[in-house]
């Protein structure tokens, strides 16, 4: 005779393993587990002209939310960028499915993060978040380009 | 003959000179074509400072003078043509430290120095204006470009707002094209978009027929009363990467909006743009180190 077990007599530690197993199996298909999302950098440089701008891929974006989740509170000390010239980075959420932040605005040594309609200010210090994401340009943004404005963040 | 003295000083004498012949003609002929400026003595600004200049002809072997008063004055703030007067009195305030265009000076050699006709050119720019519907274009930005047109053009200036164009909601949609235009088309509007030149390479030709495409006027080429408001626009290149604008707000000063920052009326130095070919618009990168020259929006232009 067959004796089949009943699910309350499994022990425990299967019985959860059984559950996340059935979970995963549907939600799986509908959320991914770690997704970067899409995130869009803009070259916050030029007057007339559209600025240029780029995708970041999901692994970029992963180490961005992280890099910015680091970043101490913003002491205040000078201003970021305005006027002619290079002023700074924008990142913004392009997918608004994504999790995570809808704007970064990166200048100077300041970040600007917009998240559910609030803004909080977080210093960069060295300006090495914003040598971070400007870097992510390389061969995405025309190569004269990218050497002038490098030579602004040095 | 003809002697020309500065109507300026109060208690100094005024400096005088007598021109060269060559001079004198093309001047007395210039004056013969355009008799609107010729003003009475002392008909015109009374105050300090500069008043105007006297013209005395002194002898009676000119061809061209058998028309004109023996003594008259031109850009005194009195006459029927204004304009043309003050161009022919920065001629003359130019010339007046010319050897060649100036035979003898009466008065002493410090009458004519440097400072003192620097000073009396910039000054030329902002003497009083005729009133009337809308302005006339009389050169408030000095420019080393002698060609004024024979007619005097009007414009209109608007007063600065910068909160139309601060609004969260389309700062960042609007560059220094739409603030100079005042069309806030949330499209970032680009010079020959609507009208099909866009401007490539980056640099003033190409940038200036663009805008012209769309349906703006080189400055002088006037525009007519149903074009109002007709503003005064400036447009400078950093050449093979970007341009800009600058419009003449009616406070004085120039407005603009670098790209989707917000418009305000200060340079990159933080001072008070009062003339855009000097303000600092070089010391970051982008340079627009190119000054590309001045423009009239039109009521008709479009921009996309």
């Amino acid at each position: 005779m067959k004796r089949s077990v009943p699910l309350q007599f499994l022990p425990p530690k299967a019985t959860h393993f059984m559950v996340s197993l059935v979970l995963v199996g549907i939600l799986g298909c509908v959320m991914p587990v770690s997704e970067g999302g899409k995130m869009q950098v803009e070259v916050d440089v030029f007057s007339g002209r559209p600025n240029p701008e780029w995708t970041l891929t999901p692994s970029e974006v992963n180490e961005l939310n992280q890099l910015v989740q680091a970043l101490p509170t913003d002491t205040g000390e000078g201003t970021p960028k305005e006027g002619l010239g290079y002023r700074g980075l924008i990142v913004t959420k392009t997918d608004s499915r994504t999790e995570g932040y809808n704007k970064i605005s990166i200048s100077n040594g300041h970040v600007i993060v917009v998240d559910q309609g609030r803004s909080k200010r977080f210093a960069d210090r060295n300006r090495s978040l914003e040598r971070w994401v400007f870097q992510t340009g390389k061969g995405r943004l025309e190569e004269p380009l990218y050497q002038q404005i490098r030579k602004q963040l040095d | 003959m003809l002697k020309v003295t500065l109507d300026v000083f109060s208690g100094r004498p005024n400096p005088s000179w007598i021109l060269a012949e060559t001079e004198a003609q093309e001047i007395l002929k210039e004056i013969n074509n355009n008799r609107a400026m010729v003003a009475e003595v002392n008909s015109g600004y009374q105050g300090l400072g500069y008043r105007g200049i006297t013209l005395e002809i002194l002898s009676d072997d000119a061809t061209e003078t058998a028309n004109l008063p023996n003594l008259f004055q031109i850009a005194n703030g009195a006459s029927l043509y204004e304009s043309k007067g003050l161009e022919l009195a920065e001629r003359l305030i130019s010339g007046m430290s010319n050897d060649e265009l100036r035979v003898s000076a009466l008065g002493s050699f410090s009458d004519f120095d440097e400072t003192l006709r620097r000073q009396l050119l910039d000054h030329l720019g902002t003497f009083p204006k005729l009133a009337s519907l809308g302005e006339p274009d009389s050169s408030s930005a000095m420019s080393d470009d002698m060609t004024i047109a024979s007619a005097v053009c009007r414009i209109e200036r608007s007063a600065f707002n910068p909160n139309f164009w601060n609004n969260p909601a389309h700062q960042s949609r609007n560059n220094c094209y739409n603030y100079a235009v005042n069309r806030r088309t949330d499209t970032f509007a680009q010079p020959g978009r609507a009208t099909g030149t866009y401007p490539y390479p980056m640099d003033c030709a190409s940038v200036r027929a663009a805008a012209l495409s769309d349906g703006a006027h080189k400055r002088y080429d006037c525009l007519p009363e149903s074009e109002k408001p007709r503003y005064l626009i400036a447009l400078v290149v950093a050449p093979g990467v970007d341009y800009h604008w600058y419009r003449s707000q009616k406070e004085g000063f120039w407005g603009h909006k670098p790209g989707g920052t917000p418009a305000k009326n200060v340079d990159n130095s933080g001072n008070l743009i009062t003339n855009p070919e000097t303000c600092d618009r070089t010391s970051g990168w982008p340079s627009y180190t190119q000054f590309c020259g001045y423009f009239y929006r039109a009521k008709s232009m479009q921009i996309r």
